[in-house]
């Protein structure tokens, strides 16, 4: 007898032996019943039902979210094991939970570093892994997908993939499994419920370590540092006002002068010339503003300029300090997140290594510190390091081959898939490379791009050389040999008392007039970069005569001593701010150069509010005398408590606005580009220029006029938003605010509307919308004794929970820098100052 | 009363050494010995309960619990209370059910001296 048919005879008998059939039936339904919801319960228990959880995982007391609070806080001892140690490393959370770790070696150091940078911030690590390897789709599914796109069309992940295997020989690739070996020795040991909560919230678990996850962090940091094209902006002027005018809106030379390498001026210098009225429009830059279009789709501009970079670095010679040492102040500026960007750690590896310093979660290394010698930071240069090119392709529905020189190349196809949270498959790319780099359709043709950051390579193996440097010289010449991109102005001074800048990266040689701002013809090998600038014509300077550098993202070279391409939209401000400051005080202490760091000043009001102020003077509205009186209050300052930086910010918005209309195509309100506000100034230096006209109005309009326009309606926005001046409302910090997002923007986990002091072109610029701003401010004593101060918005820790997570905000929020301590050997770590402690043993 | 109070030990065990799974398997065990001894499943329902409740205010004893009890509830716009109800009310589901289950099959399975 079968199985089912044993049942049913069972079945049979109790129904006869039974008191009732309706018993049965009852037990019977009762068992379907208690059985469907026992099924229920495991499948709501395993399955995870979006956004909801898989429920037993997640409620589970003992290892699901609730076991949280019980790994919140690191334990004061613990062990961990690590495969390839070649000995025991000690690490000493101080009680800034900065881990310093004491190694034997230097690849067990890194190694040290990748499990504590695991048992810190092990979902950063994995989400950033995730965002710069394309694969966001796999955690947010179908709507990530224009953001995964991105990052693979622009051929990001494919170069990650090519300098892994190219560095798989070398001794970067040995840092780079080191660390990997300690990532992953963290998540082999890591607990139940020390999964951090995102990974329980999502639904995701970590994935293994490897080196090719450190090249998508680079590439990406590639992309977010040198991802512009700014020839854009003065092709899509072209296309609207004419070439000449283009030429003069976005010029190839800042008109303010204050460059990086000291020009021996002591005052900025202005370059001012008429700009040439309105044009024909240049139908030849269409292509290239098409191109684009195509390769920038989301392009948008924050508040009424490009948006500009923000970090800052200034050194001071012994001669220019008051305690005779060289002074080092470095912030850089990002996109605010929580946790960090950076993460703060220390390694030893006695007589071979001592840095201490910020390194990126995923980069094996730290990036900007000191070693017992020399202090290093950087600001972005900004160079325009991408091209494009026009390919004469065989088919233009579905190229296979690309022409060059007359001899027909095959194009690198390559296959993209991007996958769902359960592996399914959410869409299918084929992509296409040209020698030069990936290649894309812009309207009816086919055009490629070079980037430099595709080329790249010892980057990372740059960071770990220079931490073995004794001067500022030698680490300059370090980085020279090996870091091409994304360039940066690297700051340096040493204990020697010498302090340098050089603009280090790779900046293409480009054929014909040098310039980078037009398409190419791709089918001819002349219109090929034709090689690299030479180390000696980087912008570049050491101990300086005026005992100062300052580098704040501006024009890195005066154009009357080098006329090599930059090609960046510069914005001078800062850079005329920092200069003025330094300039001012030739005895400066470690407290001013902490203070300066979030000056309130800003050069840009200084220069243009007595413009508004002399037009206002001789107004007949009363609204614009109004508007006049209320500005001419202001101190030019942007503090928190400041009532009158909100008027100017609308006057300025409203007079770029009324001054480029000409730059919005007619019958569209959006202008194609907007030129700098230090062309703007430019402008204003000639009050009868032909731009300062209004399109819309029968009369003609001179400077003056549109000053005041712009006044009177600023004075009544700004009214009708927040108030009367005297209501309160005007204060900047209810204008103003930082807003440090979650990695996943979950507003529980981040830090919104913090009241912060500085404005549009201060030292410490707020953006409307307040995502960038100092993501560390670091200040270096480069005495007998190193000693240095550091800060940044968020904790060590990245878990919510933890006290770490975000304790140094308040710092941070109000300019403050702690001291850093810098022990050369466990012992010198006093008790009280230390907080941890993790002993990591071979595997 | 002692078995339910052996219950709860063993459930709490169950779920620290093998999670939320522990109960379901704990649950089914229990519920065929019950059904052979005619027993009723709502102690296991209770003692599941009891183990999950016994584990939070271990996890609570680290001092965080209502820290993350706000987190939870801001990134998951769910109301505290009802965090802490899902949490009980699904092992005393998932605890009941089960058992309910292998007790009916065990009854209906065993022989009971029919001809």
């Amino acid at each position: 007898m079968s199985g089912s048919g044993w049942l049913a005879d069972r079945l049979i008998r109790r129904l006869r032996a039974s008191p009732t059939l309706f018993a049965l039936l009852g037990r019977v339904l009762r068992l379907v019943g208690a059985g469907i919801l026992f099924i229920a319960c495991l499948v709501v228990g395993a399955r995870r039902f979006a956004p909801a959880p898989a429920l037993g995982g997640f409620l589970d007391p003992a290892h699901g979210v609730w076991s949280l609070a019980r790994t919140a806080t690191l334990p004061s001892t613990a062990a961990g094991r690590v495969q390839h140690l070649a000995g025991d490393v000690t690490v000493i959370y101080d009680d800034r939970a900065v881990p310093h770790i004491f190694a034997s070696t230097e690849d067990d150091a890194y190694r040290a570093l990748g499990y504590v940078v695991a048992r810190d911030r092990l979902f950063q690590l994995y989400v950033q892994t995730m965002a710069a390897s394309g694969r966001l789709t796999e955690l947010a599914g179908a709507r990530a997908l224009p953001l995964d796109r991105e990052m693979r069309q622009l051929g990001l992940t494919r170069a990650a993939e090519r300098m892994a295997a190219a560095a798989d020989s070398g001794p970067l690739a040995r840092t780079g499994r080191a660390y990997a070996d300690g990532v992953n020795a963290y998540m082999r040991e890591m607990s139940k419920s020390e999964l951090p909560l995102e990974f329980r919230l999502t639904g995701t678990r970590p994935e293994p370590w490897t080196t090719l996850s450190s090249y998508h962090l680079a590439t990406r940091m590639g992309w977010t540092l040198a991802y512009f094209s700014t020839e854009a902006d003065h092709a899509a002027a072209a296309a609207v006002v004419g070439s000449r005018a283009a030429d003069a809106l976005f010029p190839d030379a800042v008109p303010i002068q204050e460059p990086i390498q000291p020009n021996g001026q002591h005052a900025a210098r202005f370059d001012f010339h008429p700009l040439p009225a309105p044009g024909t429009p240049d139908s030849s830059s269409t292509l290239l503003a098409a191109s684009w279009d195509t390769f920038f789709p989301d392009r948008a501009y924050v508040d009424d300029t490009p948006r500009s970079f923000a970090s800052n670095n200034w050194a001071v010679s012994p001669g220019r300090s008051a305690n005779r040492h060289a002074l080092l102040a470095g912030d850089p500026h990002l996109d605010l997140s929580l946790p960090s960007i950076w993460y703060e750690a220390h390694l030893v590896v006695p007589g071979k290594l001592d840095v201490y310093g910020i390194t990126i979660p995923g980069a094996p290394g730290i990036v900007i510190g000191f070693n017992r010698d020399v202090a290093w930071t950087f600001t972005n240069t900004g160079a325009d390091v991408l091209d494009y090119y026009a390919e004469h392709v065989d088919n233009a529905a579905s190229p296979t081959r690309y022409q060059v020189d007359g001899v027909w190349h095959p194009l690198e196809l390559r296959v993209e898939t991007y996958r769902g949270p359960r592996g399914q498959v959410v869409a299918t790319d084929t992509l296409y490379f040209t020698h030069r780099g990936p290649m894309r359709r812009a309207r009816d043709r086919w055009v490629s791009m070079r980037w430099t950051v595709l080329e790249a390579g010892r980057e990372i193996q740059s960071f770990n050389d220079a931490a073995h440097s004794t001067t500022a010289r030698e680490l300059e010449d370090v980085m020279a040999r090996s870091y091409m991109s994304p360039a940066q102005n690297m700051l340096s001074a040493d204990r020697g008392g010498h302090i340098a800048i050089r603009s280090t990266g790779r900046y293409p040689v480009r054929p014909g007039d040098g310039k980078g701002n037009a398409v190419r013809d791709g089918s001819t090998s002349a219109s090929d970069w034709q090689g690299a600038l030479p180390l000696s014509s980087y912008p570049q300077s050491f101990d300086p005569e005026q005992g100062y550098l300052a580098s704040a993202n501006q024009q890195p070279i005066d154009p009357r001593v080098a006329r090599d391409w930059w090609g960046g939209n510069y914005e001078p401000w800062r850079a005329l701010r920092i200069n003025a400051l330094l300039r001012a005080d030739s005895a400066v202490t470690t407290e001013q150069m902490r203070a300066f760091q979030t000056d309130p000043g800003s050069e840009r009001a200084n220069l243009f509010v007595p413009y508004f102020l002399a037009a206002a003077k001789s107004a007949s509205s009363g609204t614009v005398a109004e508007a006049g009186r209320l500005l001419g209050e202001w101190d030019r300052r942007y503090t928190r408590d400041d009532q009158r930086a909100v008027l100017f910010e609308e006057a300025m918005h409203e007079l770029v606005g009324r001054t480029w209309d000409e730059l919005a195509p007619r019958g569209k309100s959006r202008r194609v580009a907007t030129p700098t506000s230090a062309v703007l100034l430019e402008l204003l230096s000639d009050s009868a220029s032909t731009w300062w006209d209004d399109r819309s109005t029968p009369q003609v309009e001179h400077r003056d006029d549109i000053l005041r326009a712009s006044l009177a309606a600023a004075l009544a926005t700004v009214k009708s938003r927040h108030g009367d001046p005297s209501s309160g409302g005007w204060t900047w910090s209810k204008v103003r605010f930082a807003n440090i997002n979650h990695l996943l923007h979950l507003p529980a986990l981040s830090a919104l509307s913090i009241p912060v002091q500085g404005g549009p072109a201060t030292l410490s610029p707020s953006t409307g919308d307040g995502i960038h701003s100092a993501s560390w401010r670091m200040v270096v004593d480069l005495g007998p004794e190193i000693r240095a101060w550091s800060t940044y918005p968020g904790g060590q820790s990245g878990n919510p929970l933890s006290a770490r997570y975000k304790d140094r905000l308040s710092h941070w929020t109000n300019g403050e820098l702690e001291p850093v301590r810098v022990p050369h050997a466990p012992a010198e770590l006093e008790a009280a100052h230390r907080s941890a402690e993790l002993t990591l043993h071979p595997r | 009363m002692l078995i339910t109070l052996a219950l709860v030990f063993v459930m709490a065990a169950a779920t620290w050494i093998a999670g939320w799974v522990g109960v379901a398997i704990v649950a089914v065990v229990v519920g065929l010995a019950y059904g052979r001894a005619g027993r009723r499943t709502w102690s296991v329902a209770l003692a599941a309960v009891v183990a999950w409740a016994a584990l939070l205010l271990v996890d609570a004893a680290s001092g965080r619990e209502r820290d993350l009890l706000v987190l939870l509830q801001g990134t998951m716009q769910i109301p505290g209370p009802a965090l802490l109800l899902a949490t009980l009310l699904f092992p005393g589901l998932l605890a009941w059910s089960g058992a309910a289950t292998s007790s009916a099959l065990s009854r209906m399975i065993m022989f009971r001296g029919v001809p």
